[in-house]
């Protein structure tokens, strides 16, 4: 049972002095016994321990709470994807097969199992593994999320499958997911936005739901996105999809540039404000975020322009550093994808007038080496 | 002085109209009904008004709970 002082500084765990008093007094108890802290507390106190790198009480408190009836599966998830990376192998191996034993069916939890497990860092293995695990033989899109997220804490890289004799259907799968998550739509479509989120990827981007003119880009970059979303040029637009919703678009006139809000029944005047407030922050920050090198930045020309505006894109969008970008054209006269180097850093597509899953997922697979090339060994 | 996290719920409070709302450090976007792009980023533009700091897009798209927007607080607040 805990004593009276423990006790009295529970409810006030989260000021962080009294947190430092709470430690003192647990590491003086010679036993301590998790379940007789309440789940949220468990929880507050191992991630407490956890910023303090004292695993032995990180793994005490956490494991009292996935061991807790009232924690459910989800909340197990989220808590050893957070923590994964940030633990011990050991530490975190046990928390696992902890939470594997609470919820010895839910595939999630197995395949983070798995993956703590693994002797060998291998992505075939690993997905063999997991496969093997599943009810249908059959892998979804979180056990390919998940997947990544690991390989990429563990530094393991994919590109030596690369049309190799390992490569199977598995490892293709998880390069095109890997791939698909590099890349940043800069307009002119919502396509890719969609592809991404059908994938479990919500990239936070300003153009990403936006069309807006390639030569406005490029100005917009170069002069630091000065006067863009000002307040007096914004108006709203009302559409109906042809599944029937409705829907707001934000349109900055000046610029010509239109996105969906995503909001529908709100006060125009409120939705007007948080549309401004909304791509005024993402301006920002994708300016910022061109100071970054790693990103590939994806332009659909629709319809397609001459060479030359892209290569000027691609050289406003190395402002600050190199970047790759590529343009994707759609080609009615073609049943099949060609590519065209434009130069080391712009990659030109041209997609099928059908540009379906199928048909991105292997344009982006055959140019695994221009995406990804970072995780090229 | 209120911890980061409490302060955190009460921005979450806020930008979801909901001062009844109830978080815990494992609260994800599939738990938080309401917590999509839009919100998002209006969490992390009242994070950086009331902790003072700044967020890069290749940070924010890290966070998947409240435990790494914790996590990414605590660690600009230390720099």
């Amino acid at each position: 049972m805990l004593n009276s002082q423990i006790k009295s500084l529970l409810p006030r765990l989260h000021l962080n002095n009294e947190f430092d008093r709470l430690s003192k007094a647990i590491e003086q108890l010679s036993f301590v016994d998790a379940t007789d802290f309440s789940k949220e507390d468990c929880l507050l106190i191992g991630t407490k321990y956890l910023e303090k790198n004292e695993f032995s009480f990180v793994e005490l408190f956490l494991l009292g709470y996935i061991q807790s009836k009232q924690t459910t599966a989800d909340e197990i998830i989220g808590l050893i994807s957070s923590v994964t990376g940030r633990l011990p192998i050991e530490v975190n191996r046990r928390l696992i097969d902890a939470a594997i034993k609470r919820h010895p069916f839910k595939k999630q939890i197995i395949a983070l199992g798995i993956a703590a497990q693994a002797d060998s860092k291998d992505p075939s293995r690993m997905l063999e593994m997991l496969r093997k695990k599943t009810y249908a033989g059959k892998l979804d899109q979180a056990d390919y999320l998940i997947l990544i997220d690991i390989l990429r804490s563990m530094n393991i890289t994919l590109g030596s499958f690369f049309n190799s004799e390992r490569s199977n259907e598995g490892i293709r799968k998880l390069m095109v997911v890997n791939a698909f998550s590099k890349l940043r739509p800069i307009g002119n479509d919502c396509r890719l936005g969609f592809l991404q989120r059908d994938l479990g990827f919500e990239p936070l981007g300003l153009f990403r739901w936006a069309s807006i003119p390639l030569e406005n880009i490029v100005i917009l970059i170069e002069k630091n996105f000065n006067n863009f979303f000002a307040y007096e040029n914004l108006s709203l637009r009302y559409t109906k999809h042809h599944h029937g919703l409705e829907e707001f678009l934000v349109v900055d006139n000046r610029w010509n540039f239109v996105s969906h809000t995503f909001m529908y029944d709100e006060d125009r005047d409120v939705i007007l404000k948080k549309a401004h407030a909304h791509y005024s922050w993402l301006a920002r920050a994708f300016l910022e975020g061109l100071e970054d090198s790693g990103q590939v930045y994806v332009y659909k020309a629709d319809p397609p322009k001459p060479r030359i505006d892209y290569l000027r894109l691609h050289n406003a969008l190395c402002k600050f550093s190199s970047k790759k970008l590529v343009v994707i054209e759609k080609d009615s006269d073609q049943d099949v994808s060609i590519k065209e180097e434009l130069s080391d850093e712009v990659l030109l597509i041209r997609l099928p007038a059908n540009d379906s899953y199928a048909v991105w997922e292997k344009a982006i697979y055959d140019n695994y080496e221009f995406i990804a090339s970072e995780w090229i060994e | 002085m209120m911890s980061t996290f409490n302060r955190i719920v009460e921005i979450f409070q806020f930008v979801m109209e909901d001062p009844e709302l109830s978080l815990n450090l494992s609260s994800s976007p599939i738990d938080i009904n309401g917590w999509d792009s839009f919100k998002h980023v209006q969490i992390v533009m009242r994070c950086e008004e009331i902790f003072d700091v700044k967020f890069k897009i290749s940070e924010i798209e890290k966070i998947k709970n409240i435990s790494d927007l914790v996590f990414l607080v605590d660690n600009k607040l230390l720099t």
